[in-house]
């Protein structure tokens, strides 16, 4: 994550929109996309642009993403396999070759999965986590979970230092034992909750230190600009329409 | 600008055992005291009970003429920094800029303000270059320095500083001796580095079994073997070899 971190702090134009205009969008876009009905396939291509476009006017290299999008894929995969597997019945034929409908919606789910973690990704890619919670709150989501989000999110890099601290001292001591032994594994677990614990309540101490109370939400911002209001209109107008009116289908009547 | 009057403080309520058993001194406005002891003297336990982290059984904490209350317990840590020992404590949000804008924004400064104090403060501490960059991505030295700063951009009158030296290099520890040394905030410093309260400051606090045992110049408390070896401690190295002037 410490990548797209980095990414996030980038000075495009899509950078400079205001979070709450990309956090509409984007969580427009992943309900738009997750609605489309398993056998549309071609409908959700035009889709496609949304990434690539924001990738491409943000500067947001495609390699952090792939990655990342790696670890995603094989879960939908597996729901995808057992379709085809599951649903024979053909949906179309190609030349001679029957297409199974199971085939369709496998490649509608991975789709479907590409194109929504591709949009939240992009979304940490261009705008600080910080900022995604405190938008968050202002969309009334309780500010707790909003508070915990960043802090979790911030803290996952310094537990996965003390799990390695604790692996390596770990690992001197076990006379070339590959990996941690099972019957050590409950204490090692218990140490890491442990100290996480005590790191936690410092991290609390701190924060009461400078004033915290509960809540708090980042940099205050004015309200939408126009120009951010317009960006948020205008995608969502042209997913609304996309999601209702099938531009593939329309385009390939065309040439046919 | 301090005043402490008999604080007591017991982590837990059933023991009669007291981690502060009745302390009484106080800081002048821009005074620099050092606060040292052994492991478990309760060095730490002080700092968090003057901002109110740790609740006291009894006694007393004013400053500015603010006493120590849950009602008045805002403004005071408005007027009072803490630095903790372990930056990586301290520094919970994910980049150096949010930050230094959590203290000031918890308490209702505008962001424009903010930006300007914040600006000043890095400047001042020779940061500046790291406004924007990952909080966890940085050295030891560079992390204390962000904390300080955390807390500096508060516009605090006290400085209670825990173990400020730990983690730093030879060098970063030089540094910040010399940033600290211009600070024109009081500060109160826990640390188990002799030399650097010798380097940075005029008075000593000398605890024992959650006690004042010695309060005085650091001039006679710090080479006063017998007295620091009666509390777990030892001259400072660079004292060791030579003679009191």
């Amino acid at each position: 994550m410490d990548r797209l971190e980095q990414l996030a702090l980038g000075n495009t134009v899509i950078h400079r929109l205001h979070p709450m205009a990309k956090l509409l969008t984007t969580a427009f876009y992943v309900v738009i996309v997750i609605s489309f009905p398993s056998q549309n396939v071609s409908g959700l291509v035009p889709f496609v642009l949304y990434p690539v476009v924001l990738m491409s006017l943000s500067q947001t290299p495609g390699r952090p993403l792939l990655g990342r999008l790696a670890v995603a894929l094989p879960f939908s995969l597996a729901g995808g396999i057992s379709n085809l597997l599951l649903v024979r019945e053909a949906a179309f034929h190609v030349g001679n070759v029957a297409v199974s409908q199971g085939a369709v919606s496998c490649a509608s789910i991975l789709l479907k999965t590409l194109l929504s973690v591709l949009a939240v990704l992009l979304l940490i890619a261009t705008t600080s986590f910080v900022e995604i919670g405190g938008q968050l709150a202002r969309l009334h989501m309780p500010k707790i979970f909003c508070l915990q989000l960043i802090m979790t999110y911030r803290y996952i890099s310094v537990l996965l230092e003390e799990a390695v601290a604790m692996y390596t001292a770990y690992a001197l001591r076990a006379n070339g034992q590959r990996g941690i032994g099972m019957r050590d594994m409950g204490s090692f677990l218990g140490q890491l909750l442990l100290r996480s614990f005590d790191r936690a309540e410092r991290v609390y101490q701190a924060m009461k230190c400078r004033g915290f109370q509960g809540v708090y939400l980042g940099r205050i911002r004015a309200g939408l600009s126009g120009k951010d209001a317009l960006y948020t209109g205008a995608l969502m107008g042209a997913m609304l329409m996309l999601r209702f009116f099938n531009l593939s289908l329309f385009l390939g009547s065309l040439v046919g | 600008m301090l005043r402490v009057s008999g604080l007591r403080v017991k982590y837990n309520a059933a023991e009669a055992a007291c981690a502060l058993d009745g302390l009484d001194f106080s800081i002048r406005a821009g005074e620099r005291v050092a606060l040292i002891g052994a492991n478990g003297a309760g060095k730490s336990t002080l700092l968090l009970s003057l901002v109110g982290v740790l609740s006291a059984a009894s006694g007393s904490v004013v400053l500015d003429g603010i006493e120590l209350t849950k009602d008045t317990l805002t403004r005071l840590r408005k007027r009072i920094g803490m630095v903790l020992q372990n930056p990586d404590d301290q520094l919970f949000m994910p980049t150096v800029y949010e930050d230094i804008a959590f203290g000031p924004r918890n308490f209702g400064h505008g962001e424009a303000e903010i930006e300007a104090r914040m600006d000043k403060v890095l400047r001042a501490l020779g940061i500046f270059h790291l406004k924007h960059r990952m909080a966890h991505k940085l050295s030891g030295g560079e992390k204390r320095l962000v904390t300080l700063a955390g807390v500096l951009v508060m516009e605090p009158l006290l400085l209670l500083l825990d173990e400020p030296s730990s983690f730093l290099d030879p060098q970063a520890r030089r540094r910040l001796i010399k940033i600290l040394a211009e600070l024109p905030q009081a500060l109160l410093l826990t640390t188990h580095d002799l030399d650097m309260a010798l380097d940075l400051c005029g008075r000593v606090l000398l605890l024992k079994e959650g006690k004042v045992h010695a309060d005085g110049p650091a001039g006679e408390i710090l080479y006063n073997a017998a007295l620091l070896e009666d509390c777990g401690l030892e001259l400072p190295l660079s004292l060791a070899h030579r003679e009191k002037p």
